[in-house]
């Protein structure tokens, strides 16, 4: 009896010591208001923020995921850099632009003077020639090598089974790499053809210096903090996997940069990560459109918000190769006949519809804001499907439209029924599968479904990336079969033009005939809102970031934070 | 006895091969490779890039071939490396099984600790207030789910209190949000499993006759009713262990816990098939275990169960 009624009021003594607890501590926590006033950057600053999920992998020449090059360029730098305003190529660790032989195919990279690691020894040109050539490597088995084939050989290499090829054979296409060498200093690259967005390959993370005395050690922990050793402004000092990584200020930068550290966290669901940034425990923080209604009731939140544009055009495809897409009527149809204004304000809430412009999205190199080809109109619309082949014939009804199943792809999908129900008196069947499986059906011409909804998001911010790397017919990331030669040679006309006016003006009509032909429907362009902390200072946010602010670490920092 | 559990162990060698086998085929069978997963989003890595990559890590290959290459590197105690991050299976493993394990135990002892006596008061105590208390508690901790419990934990403990922290695993106390939530779950059920067993032991034959012999109380619940009523608690507690220990993926999930729950979900959407036998195999290994334990519990609860045939 006695343990008895002794237990339960022991229970009750625990919530009772617990109220009271949190009745004691409430009262200065609740109050963590920070001043926000302007101050002095913190010498020894440090931030928090949250990288989301684990990435896969760290390691520059495999890597091709946004996650994961957001850890990599903290750590390293490559020879060109993007200009955080315009996005256009700027030197990173080269000296100044190349200089490009007379027939424009050689390209020359100066290094800038007294490079280093963070260890203190000295970045030479040979370092660079590592990382390139591990990106072509068919042992390495990078994801983004593709970028670099237009180094002469890196194709031909690259695509070789490293498996069934004889060393002798892999080491003899290797040899003819179009790359090389001259004293410590220089580095030239030889190019299968013209190629004036090569500067732009040049900055991205394939290219970084990963060193060899640093891969032989490490094997395949080499992108572990004691063998990680970059030039960039950062380096990693820790890696805890699946819960954080620390990165410090590497003083061998050539420029230091303010903060201190950065600690990124791993948290993978919104509504905890969005906890952690009230409770002053991240100092930035992704929103999600369920957290919208908070944030937007609350002053303090609402001053915070920063909306940045994306770099991805997402869109209906259609399989142009089947009934009853063959036909560009009714595509355009389609396409003309969903209200994508209506979408991000009733259902997707962030983002940006897609009522102006074509393929490329705001903010990027190409972006059209006259291109109004597919602009939602029913009337015109069903005028369309009245005079297509396939007016009034069965191949009409019941199209299905598959997608990658998750809520927010089901309502997204339904929505679109709904559309084209009303607009267009069409119904659409949606087909669900999983998402693993949806990527296998939309990677072969073969299993291409009738339509879908996929997205594009740059590699690298030129026009060269988004028409003819997605719509030329040889692309095989084409998943919409769209085959076009006036198409086709238009965007090869403007890959070699070394004119920047009149490639653009090339790159533009091109893109134009791509919304005229209707070969997907754009639907809206990606966009992030995100919090950031008063005191969080000296972001440029671009709409290439994989990080906040990613072009231009080092003007980071914070201010006091009390 | 001894031979009998040599015998259940030895049994283990063909049960994990035929786990081996289903989930191996299972996992091959859904559409899709590694390297589709990984382009799963609003972008996609080229075709030509994915059928590269495919065909150098051998995925391509005819599914009972690759299965015999995969027993073949098992036999030698190689468990494959993950396709995703390249990582060692063993070393993944190795590394997120221990917080797992820590974890789940955490929280299995809280709810014995709790479970047991509170189940026990409330059937001694049939139809009283604490009772109805116990059986209140133990229906609000099974319908609840925990997430909603954890969302509401961290906004009175960690934002509005700021008494704990709720994000990772890096001091003990920040075990104490995730330990005490995951061990709701199965203290309610515990609780109810504990009244329940108790309630029928009690009315049992026995009790009458210790308590007709004139036995202390004390000795007739300790001795008699409790002992027995051990047994089902026994095969629950038994297969709940191991459940516990490998990880629970919605708690891990939301104190972003380092562990192994995870990598369940993550490696069958990532379609990582060497991280998916290695998480299934272990699974199925310490099921095993756990069941053998409780077989043998069984024996020194209740001696007419005989396990040495």
């Amino acid at each position: 009896m006695r343990r008895r009624s002794g237990l339960w009021s022991l229970l009750a003594l625990f919530v009772i010591a617990g109220l009271i607890a949190a009745a004691c501590t409430g009262a200065p926590g609740t109050t963590t208001q920070p001043s926000g006033a302007a101050g002095d950057i913190d010498p020894n600053g440090e931030v928090t923020t949250n990288a989301g999920s684990e990435p896969d992998t760290i390691d520059p020449q495999k890597e091709s995921f946004v996650n994961e090059v957001a850890q990599t360029m903290m750590v390293f730098e490559a020879l060109m850099a993007f200009d955080p305003k315009t996005l256009k190529p700027v030197p990173g660790a080269a000296k100044e632009a190349p200089k490009l032989s007379s027939d424009g195919l050689t390209y020359t990279y100066t290094l800038r003077d007294g490079l280093k690691y963070s260890d203190g020894s000295p970045v030479t040109a040979k370092d660079f020639q590592f990382g390139f050539t591990r990106t072509c490597d068919p042992a390495v088995a990078g994801e983004y090598a593709f970028t670099a084939y237009i180094i002469v050989g890196c194709e031909a290499w690259n695509t070789m089974d490293p498996k069934k090829a004889t060393k002798a054979e892999l080491d003899a296409a290797k040899a003819k790499l179009g790359m090389k060498v001259n004293g410590d200093k220089e580095i030239s690259f030889t190019l299968t053809e013209k190629a004036p967005y090569f500067n732009s390959i040049a900055a991205l993370w394939v290219g970084v210096p990963s060193r060899e005395s640093d891969v032989t050690k490490g094997g395949d922990k080499w992108t572990e903090p004691a063998t990680f050793i970059g030039n960039g402004p950062f380096k990693l000092t820790e890696w805890k996997h699946n819960e954080k990584m620390v990165y410090e200020r590497n003083d061998n930068y050539r420029t230091k940069t303010q903060l201190k550290k950065w600690t990124k966290v791993m948290i993978n669901e919104s509504a905890v990560a969005f906890a952690a940034y009230r409770n002053n425990e991240l100092d930035a923080v992704g929103i999600g459109a369920e957290q919208l209604r908070t944030v937007e009731g609350d002053a303090d939140l609402k001053a915070q918000t920063i909306d940045v544009g994306g770099s991805c055009t997402i869109y209906v495809g259609f399989n142009n190769a089947k009934a009853p897409f063959d036909d560009q009527k009714v595509r355009m149809a389609f396409a003309k006949s969903f209200d994508r204004l209506a979408y991000i304000n009733d259902v997707a809430k962030i983002g940006k519809a897609a009522t102006e412009g074509g393929f490329i999205p705001p903010g990027m190199p190409g972006y059209d804001k006259d291109d109004t080809a597919q602009k939602f109109d029913p009337a015109a619309a069903k005028q369309l499907l009245a005079q297509s082949k396939y007016a009034n014939t069965d191949t009409l009804k019941n199209l299905k439209f598959t997608y990658a199943a998750s809520a927010a792809n089901k309502t997204r999908i339904e929505w679109l029924q709904q559309q084209w129900q009303t607009n267009l008196g069409v119904t659409v069947a949606p087909d669900p599968v999983d998402a693993t499986t949806y990527t296998s059906l939309v990677k072969k011409p073969e299993t291409t479904p009738l339509m879908f909804r996929l997205g594009w998001c740059a590699d690298y911010p030129d026009q060269q990336d988004w028409l003819t790397t997605v719509f030329h017919s040889s692309s095989t990331v084409t998943h919409v079969g769209y085959k076009s030669a006036t198409f086709d040679a238009a965007v090869r006309k403007a890959d070699a033009d070394p004119n920047p006016e009149s490639r653009d003006k090339t790159y533009q009509d091109a893109s134009r005939q791509l919304s005229n032909d209707a070969a997907a429907a754009w639907w809206y362009y990606s966009a992030t809102k995100y919090l950031r902390k008063p005191w969080f200072k000296g972001i440029t946010d671009t709409v290439m970031d994989f990080e906040y602010g990613i072009f231009n670490l080092t003007a980071i920092g914070v201010t006091k934070k009390k | 006895m001894l031979k009998y559990t040599i015998r259940r162990l030895l049994l283990l060698i063909p049960t994990m091969f035929f786990v081996a086998v289903i989930v191996f085929f299972l996992a091959h069978a859904a559409p899709g490779s590694p390297f589709d997963a990984k382009s799963v989003g609003d972008k996609q890595l080229p075709t030509a890039t994915i059928e590269r990559l495919e065909n150098l890590y051998g995925v391509n290959k005819p599914v009972p071939e690759q299965f015999m290459l995969y027993l073949g590197n098992v036999a030698r105690f190689d468990f494959g490396n993950s396709f995703r991050s390249g990582r060692a299976v063993s070393e993944i493993i190795g590394e997120e099984f221990p917080v797992s394990a820590q974890l789940g135990v955490q929280a299995l002892l809280l709810a014995l600790a709790l479970s047991l006596p509170l189940g026990m008061v409330s059937a001694l105590r049939q139809n009283t207030a604490v009772d109805y208390g116990s059986l209140f508690f133990a229906t609000v901790g099974t319908t609840i789910p925990s997430f909603v419990i954890a969302i509401f934990a961290i906004y009175f403990f960690g934002v509005t209190f700021h008494l704990l922290p709720f994000v990772g695993w890096s001091t003990p106390l920040h075990w104490v949000l995730p330990t005490v939530i995951l061990s709701l779950g199965p203290m309610a059920f515990l609780t109810r499993i504990t009244r329940a067993s108790m309630l029928e032991a009690i009315r049992q034959d026995y009790v009458r006759t210790a308590r007709a012999k004139g036995l202390r109380e004390q000795v007739v619940i300790v001795a008699h009713v409790m002992k027995n009523a051990l047994i089902p608690i026994a095969t629950i507690v038994g297969p709940a262990t191991a459940g516990l220990i490998t990880g629970s993926i919605i708690i891990e999930g939301i104190f972003s816990v380092p562990g192994m729950g995870r990598e369940f979900l993550r490696s069958i959407l990532g379609r990582d098939y060497p991280l998916i036998m290695g998480v299934f195999l272990l699974y199925a290994f310490l099921i095993s275990i756990a069941n053998l334990s409780v077989d043998l519990v069984y024996g020194l609860l209740d001696p007419r169960i005989k396990v040495s045939k």
